[in-house]
């Protein structure tokens, strides 16, 4: 846990017009882009590849991922299955499509451990990570078990062979659309593979825990779950502010209020906030409470559980990259929709966001 | 206001003096009764059980800063009851504990070792030496914690092969600490890698010396007072079901070994498609180990009993005595003198309304004529019931609803009228007519459905609704003890709940929790749960209750429910989830006319939801092939 602090990072990043304008801008013919992307039931499967591609002029090799999930609505998965079989006339040629099994055949979540163990034999046999300028990971249909994963493993290999390639993550936010999907979880909580911090350590170790759940709707039953588990001296709850509705904060801590008081024992002044569409704030709340825990107890844990929007996630995975933090979470085992919504219908005021994980646009991280 | 009732509350206590308090002795008594202290450690024991019925509790208790509190507090009335079970094992005596022991659960980590890209003599290489660097270290940070320092403790080896001790770091503790987070961190670097490392990072050292369940044998504890003290060193792998299969049987082979002097129980959960019996015989054939044999070789001891009454008999008692222990914790409770929760639920039902007693009234009449029995047979059925009830104490409203009970068991036993015949024959049954307690459960049902008699209240029944699962119970409980709670702080002169109140809080209760269940596979559950519900239901009301006490259960022929895993892989895993979270229980091998059964048993809760009796024994007869395709209409 030695980490040293050489982040907060100010990570480039635009939303809406700005992104529209970057990716106009930037993926131009002298790129070579790897795009990576799942395919699933999510109507954004696409969207970011399309405005890439025809950006990038062709300088494009796609690779998606196809999440094997045991459970969840026969809409969705046929949803999902329609999408896969029209991603060869989407793409306009015969894509790579992986599947990646999320569970073993005994029921136990193995997502991670595949998808490293998939993307490894595939940048050793069929692709040459050198020949890229840019890694682009849309995580518009990715699940979180799948995404730090990859996100962590691709900003290692890049470091690692020493290349000028810039890593960048982009999302079509709409916040309405991540919580139209119900997830059906498994139970049994567990740290997302390479997102451990060496918390599990039993010597030598201090086992002084701060867990902060991102708190989100009818998710009582997992942080349950991952409380129990993790047994935290301390929980700080994150909360969405501001969101995507104004009561959604007084809505959350009405539903949570049996857990902050009676069983996390959280001091209203510990609930710590952060925005749900600017991904860098839950970034910056995660590094600043870990930062004043430190100075207090220097060998504490932070335990992070990202479950908000896609937006606010990504600043849950940058905190757990840049400062070595543990994440606690229950892994899916598949997805129902809320009463009433579309499997196809994207709401209005579709957003494109796009941060700049890594690359030569950061210069002094990249010689630390 | 501290109420310990609440969902999982003694899980997030990790102080001894206030942890012990609210642990029962009685489970622990059932678990450990006549058993050999020697035995228990010499062998390979498993403890086996159903989620929620103890093993983990039961694991905690061997922990050595739970043995130390129990001796330094052994005659505190608190304790003294937990005390004198561990004396009786030997596990403390006079001088303080004499067990040291590693509670090791093994969660997803250690089954992400079988994940790993490796040939499987390196997979258990690694996945036993990160179990037991982890067991060494956790022995030492018990000493520690409880006061010990490093040169109180003098470390005694097995004789072993020369070198076995270096292989270990050696012979003074801070050697043993010191190697034991050595092995950690090697293992916990492969095990842990984000990118599997290759397979020439991985030494043969680290995969095969390293192994102090073979070479330790005890520690002996030097107080500053000169006086000494021997313990034995344990292994309590909890939660082992959660392991891999055959990292399952990699683990059971290497501890036991009866020459391993430290003493190593498995706490597990037994699958659902195999009984106890099977299980064992299980172990006892297999290829790999012929000859091994329950007893001989290992230990096995179940949580919850063999038989079905005996284990309500001893979830109630343990229901019992932990509820008193809670609110004696509860201040307000303390302090009006209300510590028995028994006594706080009342057990009697005035009876129903006169209104409703003639419309029963009528209704009896109505059916009797309906079913052609003559006026002389209704007074006989009814002096049957009066001679009965008359003795258990009925009230009028159970009276009449046993008399249609008998009406209708009469009428299917005397040969059928004639539609339109002038005289009605007073016929004699083909088999005698009996009023008895099976007919009292049976009116008892009856008037719970159509006349909204109350039904679940009581301190039984409470004890009943959490399925042999202390948590569930304590759910259950905390609802009806926090309303008591608010009727002792606003004074009311009448704190105890009515059979009413209780009846209608513990419905609620359980379609609540039924509303929110969140675990995987839930709605195929439900449908399942529906399915024998409804059909127990059916079964249950009809007029005769020719099932006495009505039905809580789905009986499946053993032959076709031994094909479950093969034939209906998914319903097995439904089944599975279904009995994890005490929405069913499956008692394989059940004797019933003439035929072996699997008993599939509702929960609780769902036995509550679909107001049906906690009785044991009574089931529908069904098929396997039912249930899958019921299971099936949820997709």
């Amino acid at each position: 846990m030695n980490v040293p602090l050489k982040f907060p990072r100010d990570y480039i990043w635009h939303a809406d017009d700005e992104a529209n304008a970057f990716i106009n801008e930037y993926f131009t013919l002298d790129k070579n882009v790897l795009f990576l992307g799942s395919v699933g039931f999510d109507p954004r499967t696409l969207s970011t590849y399309s405005k890439i591609r025809d950006s990038a002029k062709g300088h494009i090799r796609p690779v998606f991922f196809l999440e094997d999930r045991p459970e969840g609505s026969m809409s969705l998965k046929e949803a999902a299955e329609e999408r896969r079989q029209s991603l060869a006339s989407e793409v306009g040629a015969e894509p790579t499509v992986r599947t990646i099994t999320i569970f073993a055949e005994d029921g136990a979540p193995v997502g991670g451990r595949r998808l490293i163990e998939n993307i490894e034999g595939l940048f050793t046999v069929d692709i040459d990570l050198k020949q890229f300028t840019d890694i682009v990971v849309d995580i518009c249909a990715m699940s979180r078990g799948i995404f730090f994963p990859l996100i962590r493993y691709l900003r290692g290999k890049i470091n690692e062979l020493g290349q000028s390639t810039s890593l960048h993550i982009v999302v079509i936010d709409q916040p309405a659309v991540d919580y139209s999907y119900l997830p059906l979880y498994h139970d049994k909580p567990d740290f997302m593979h390479g997102f451990d911090g060496g918390v599990q350590r039993v010597g030598g170790n201090s086992h002084i825990r701060l867990w902060l759940p991102q708190l989100v709707k009818a998710r009582s039953g997992v942080y349950d779950s991952i409380h129990t588990w993790l047994k935290p001296d301390d929980v700080c709850p994150v909360l969405p502010f501001p969101g995507i509705s104004a009561k959604m904060v007084d809505e959350l801590v009405v539903e949570y209020q049996d857990q902050i008081q009676n069983t996390w024992n959280t001091v209203f002044q510990n609930i710590a906030l952060a925005a749900e569409s600017d991904p860098l704030d839950f970034y910056h709340a995660a590094f600043r409470v870990h930062s004043a825990r430190r100075k207090i107890f220097p060998d504490s844990f932070t335990i992070l559980s990202p479950m908000g929007s896609k937006v606010s996630t990504i600043g849950g995975l940058l905190a757990a990259m840049d400062l070595d933090l543990p994440v606690a979470f229950v892994e899916t085992l598949g997805y129902t929709q809320i009463a009433g919504a579309d499997r196809d219908m994207l709401p209005v005021g579709e957003k494109l966001l796009h941060v700049w994980v890594d690359g030569p646009i950061y210069p002094q991280c990249q010689q630390s | 206001m501290y109420n310990p009732f609440r969902k999982r509350a003694s899980e997030n206590i990790h102080d001894s003096e206030a942890y012990l308090p609210l642990v029962s002795h009685a489970p622990i008594d059932f678990i450990l009764s006549e058993q050999d202290s020697e035995d228990l450690y010499k062998k390979l024991t498993f403890v086996l059980g159903t989620p929620g019925s103890g093993k983990t509790t039961f694991g905690r208790l061997f922990e050595f800063r739970n043995l130390s509190a129990l001796h330094r507090t052994q005659d505190d009335p608190s304790y003294r009851d937990l005390a004198k079970v561990f004396f009786t094992i030997n596990a403390i005596n006079e001088d303080g504990p004499c067990i040291l022991a590693a509670r090791l659960p093994m969660d997803a980590e250690y089954r992400g070792i079988w994940e790993l890209p490796y040939p499987e003599p390196i997979k258990k290489g690694l996945f036993l030496r990160l179990l037991q660097s982890r067991c060494v270290i956790t022995w030492l940070n018990s000493l520690k914690e409880q006061g010990f320092a490093d040169d109180q403790i003098e470390v005694i080896p097995t004789p072993s092969s020369p070198g076995a001790i270096d292989a270990i770091g050696g012979n003074s503790v801070a050697e043993l600490r010191s190697k034991a987070i050595e092995v950690e961190i090697a293992v916990y670097n492969i095990v842990h890698a984000l990118v599997p490392r290759s397979q020439d990072y991985i030494s043969d050292a680290l995969v095969e010396a390293y192994d102090p369940l073979k070479n330790l044998d005890s520690f002996i504890l030097k107080h500053l007072d000169e006086s000494s003290l021997t313990v034995k060193l344990m292994l309590i792998v909890d939660d082992a079901h959660e392991l891999h299969k055959e990292q399952f049987a990699s683990l059971t082979e290497h501890l036991i070994n009866r020459d391993l002097k430290v003493i190593r129980w498995v706490l597990t959960r037994f699958d659902i498609a195999i009984s106890i019996n099977k299980w064992i015989q299980e172990q006892s054939t297999n290829q790999d180990n012929p000859g091994r044999q329950h007893l001989r070789d290992y230990l096995v001891l179940l949580t919850n009993p063999s038989d079905k009454y005996a284990q309500r008999r001893s979830f109630r008692s343990a229901a019992h005595d932990i509820a008193n222990r809670y609110l004696q914790m509860m201040p307000i409770f303390m302090r009006m003198g209300q510590t028995k929760l028994s006594s706080l639920l009342e057990e009697t039902y005035n009876g129903l309304s006169r209104s409703n007693l003639e419309k029963l009234s009528a209704r009896i009449d109505s059916e009797a004529q309906g079913l052609k029995i003559s006026k002389e047979r209704i007074v006989k059925l009814r002096q049957l019931v009066d001679e009965y009830a008359d003795k258990a104490g009925e009230p009028e409203d159970i009276r009449l609803a046993m008399l249609r009970i008998l009406l209708h068991r009469y009428s299917k036993r005397t040969p059928q009228q004639e539609l339109f015949a002038d005289v009605v024959v007073d016929a004699e049954p083909k088999r005698e007519m009996i009023a008895d307690i099976g007919v009292v459960h049976g009116a008892r049902l009856f008037l719970f459905h159509e006349y909204q008699r109350p039904y679940y209240y009581g301190a039984d029944t409470l004890a009943d609704a959490g399925s042999g699962n202390i948590e569930q119970f304590l759910k259950t409980a905390n609802e009806l003890v926090t309303t008591i709670e608010t009727r002792l702080i606003r004074s009311k002169h009448k704190h105890t709940l009515s059979s009413e109140d209780q009846h209608k809080l513990i419905r609620g209760i359980a379609s609540d929790s039924i509303n929110k269940w969140d675990f995987p596979l839930r709605d195929k559950v439900k449908a399942i749960v529906d399915f024998i519900g409804k059909q127990a239901l059916d079964a249950s009301l009809q007029p005769n209750a020719y099932l006495d006490h009505g039905a809580n259960a789905y009986g499946i022929p053993q032959v076709d429910f031994d094909q479950l895993d093969s034939k209906y892989p998914e319903l097995a895993q439904v089944l599975h989830y279904a009995t994890a979270y005490n929405a069913l229980s499956i008692h394989p091998e059940y004797r019933c006319k003439n035929e072996v059964w699997a008993i599939l048993e509702l929960g609780g809760y769902p036995i509550i939801k679909y107001g049906l009796p906690f009785n044991k024994g009574g089931f529908v007869e069904g098929g396997i092939n039912s249930l899958h395709q019921a299971m099936g209409t949820y997709r």
